[in-house]
């Protein structure tokens, strides 16, 4: 069922929109929202009478006092904003300040880098990895490899028996003729 | 000197569409043009403290609000997102700085007082026009305060519903149906004051 009319329609009323077909027969029709609309637009046509009016009381400023006052205040307020930057930074600028910061960060975490590596070296030296020592050949036997020299070969083919002597011969004479075929 | 600054400057202004104009000052005063600022206070200022005005009913108060609206939209200039016009922009800053001014003044809008019977009773009788519209001006100020700043937007400003619905975040069918709840509210003032809670 329809019922009055809404805000929006008084609205539209007043300021010319049409209303549509239904709510216009309403209207027509119904004495209280007639009352409503002739109250409120009564009330409209004061206040909007009142502003022309109105507009000549108001006392204005002077403009480029007014102006300058504001201009004043921002330059006040980013002067101090400047100057608590400033003091924060110790008297450099933003830029400056960033450099010497990622460079303090980059020695920083260079050195760090560097003490971890020292220290992972020396941990793995000293429990689960292969002992320095270890690694390295024996003095003993670098010294026995010194000490062998050719007559010392010579010695152990003539200590060989017969049967030593032809198993030697045979397996120089194959080694001869392998190395002698073509491939 | 006032005369001559509008004179000098709004002509380059008026050459760009309204809109495209405000956008070009914000431009140029981000990009360090000082001039610029001058050209949007000459387009702005004399609306911004009427607005302002019409909320203090005192040229000092209306001043110093006027001023910290500009101020607080110059230093926030560089978040403004260009999605609605500057006017609404500074329009939406100037009212509600008015409205937390009324609200920190709440007394003046709280209640009807028996000075206002009593100014209603003489207003029937053969006050003059000016008598008239103070007193209806001081019934605008009985409203509260959100009612009150559309109803000064929509008749004093002229601003569309649109662009204030923009501004507040609202449907332009609530902002019509807040205009007509204030008008409706002033009509019932004027016949018998009542005791209104804001």
């Amino acid at each position: 069922m329809f019922g009055h009319l809404k805000a929006e329609d008084f609205m539209n009323l007043m300021e010319g929109t049409p209303l549509p077909g239904k709510r216009r027969v309403h209207l027509e029709a119904c004495a209280r929202c007639a009352e409503t609309l002739k109250s409120v637009e009564a009330v409209r046509s004061q206040v909007t009478a009142m502003q022309g009016t109105d507009d000549e009381d108001i006392l204005e400023p002077d403009w480029s006092e007014f102006r300058g006052d504001v201009r004043n205040a921002l330059l006040s307020r980013s002067v101090k904003r400047a100057s608590a930057n400033r003091s924060w930074l110790g008297g450099m600028g933003w830029k400056p300040a960033a450099a010497w910061g990622f460079s303090m960060v980059l020695v920083f975490g260079v050195m760090t880098s560097v003490v971890f590596r020292n220290q992972d070296t020396m941990e793995r030296s000293g429990s689960g990895g292969v002992p320095v020592e270890e690694t390295l050949e024996p003095a003993g036997t670098i010294n026995a490899i010194a000490s062998m020299s050719q007559p010392d070969v010579f010695d152990a083919i003539i200590q060989l028996d017969e049967n030593e002597t032809e198993s030697l011969r045979l397996l120089l004479e194959n080694l001869t003729k392998q190395s002698a075929s073509p491939q | 000197m006032d005369s001559m600054d509008r004179t000098l400057t709004k002509p380059a202004v008026m050459a760009l569409n309204d809109t495209d104009a405000d956008l070009s000052l914000v431009e140029r005063y981000l990009g360090g043009d000082l001039t610029a600022f001058d050209e949007i206070m000459l387009r702005y200022e004399r609306q911004i403290y009427r607005l302002c005005f019409r909320f203090t009913s005192n040229p000092d108060d209306a001043r110093d609000l006027a001023q910290d609206v500009f101020i607080k939209a110059f230093e926030n200039l560089v978040n403004f997102r260009k999605e609605s016009s500057l006017k609404t922009w500074l329009y939406r800053i100037a009212t509600n700085h008015c409205i937390n001014h009324v609200k920190a003044n709440t007394r003046q809008f709280v209640e009807v007082t028996d000075s206002t019977k009593l100014t209603h009773a003489t207003a029937q009788g053969a006050l003059e026009e000016k008598e008239q519209r103070d007193h209806l001006r001081h019934l605008v100020t009985k409203l509260p305060p959100k009612q009150r700043a559309i109803l000064e937007l929509r008749i004093h400003e002229h601003l569309s519903y649109e662009e204030i619905a923009t501004m507040s975040n609202r449907s332009v069918s609530t902002i019509k149906a807040s205009v007509f709840f204030a008008l409706e509210k002033l009509r019932k003032l004027v016949k018998e004051p009542v005791r209104i809670r804001s």
